[in-house]
């Protein structure tokens, strides 16, 4: 069973004052929004959650099976490394102080 | 029922050239209408105004980690700006404000050894393509 889903991003204009459609989709990941995926072939997946990698690369292959197009996700960058959770070791780099 | 507080936690920007970068503060610049003076020579108490039939569609800026690149490509591009406000306790898609424009500022702070370099980038909403449009969290 597919983990993500594409919604259309619709949204109210604030000129017109009518909903439309906004050319991109809402990705969600189990029912929540973790991104925004442009209409356009090949459109980068905008992460709006910071998601472990295992789980943005299962958000690329879904939307790749739901599209059809390879687009790749742009991480949220600026992770420190005490948020990095694919550390192991305690010790292995300069500044786990912050780990401990 | 979410809760109503937004404090700016979670909350993103991207632009065309810069996604999902680590924002640090967003502000948006109000949508504003210009004002006619109709006043009459008869008029009483007050001068009288009505709207211009053109709204002005504002801008959007946001100060950035300094990432190591700078988008100078991008100025100038048009594209879409998205800036989600976040999920509040119980929701499962963030309000957001999305529309088309291009990029008109990129800068950064000074660059001075004892704090953070930080990127700034405004964004103006070009009122061609994707009008500026408010999508409410759900």
């Amino acid at each position: 069973m597919s983990r993500v889903e594409l919604r259309k991003h619709m949204g109210i204009g604030l000129g017109s004052g009518k909903e439309h459609f906004l050319n991109q989709y809402i990705v969600l990941l189990d029912g929540r929004q973790v991104g925004y995926k442009g209409c356009k072939h090949g459109d980068p997946i905008n992460l709006t959650s910071r998601i472990p990698t295992d789980l943005v690369k299962i958000v690329e292959s879904e939307i790749d099976l739901l599209l059809g197009d390879e687009s790749k996700a742009n991480e949220l960058i600026g992770t420190w490394s005490h948020e990095d959770t694919t550390e192991v070791e305690q010790g292995d780099t300069e500044d786990d102080i912050f780990d401990s | 029922m979410p809760s109503a507080y937004y404090t700016g936690e979670g909350a993103t920007a991207t632009f065309p050239g810069i996604s999902s970068a680590c924002a640090r503060s967003i502000s948006v610049s109000g949508f504003s209408v210009d004002k006619i003076d109709a006043t009459c020579l008869d008029s009483s108490n007050f001068k009288e105004y009505i709207p211009s039939f053109l709204k002005e569609p504002g801008e959007v800026s946001a100060t950035f980690r300094f990432s190591g690149t700078l988008p100078v490509a991008s100025v100038g591009d048009v594209g879409t700006a998205t800036i989600s406000f976040g999920l509040l306790d119980g929701e499962t898609t963030a309000a957001s404000l999305t529309g088309s424009g291009f990029l008109t500022d990129v800068s950064t702070s000074e660059i001075n050894g004892t704090s953070l370099v930080e990127m700034t980038v405004t964004f103006a909403f070009d009122g061609i393509g994707t009008e500026p449009s408010f999508t409410a969290g759900s």
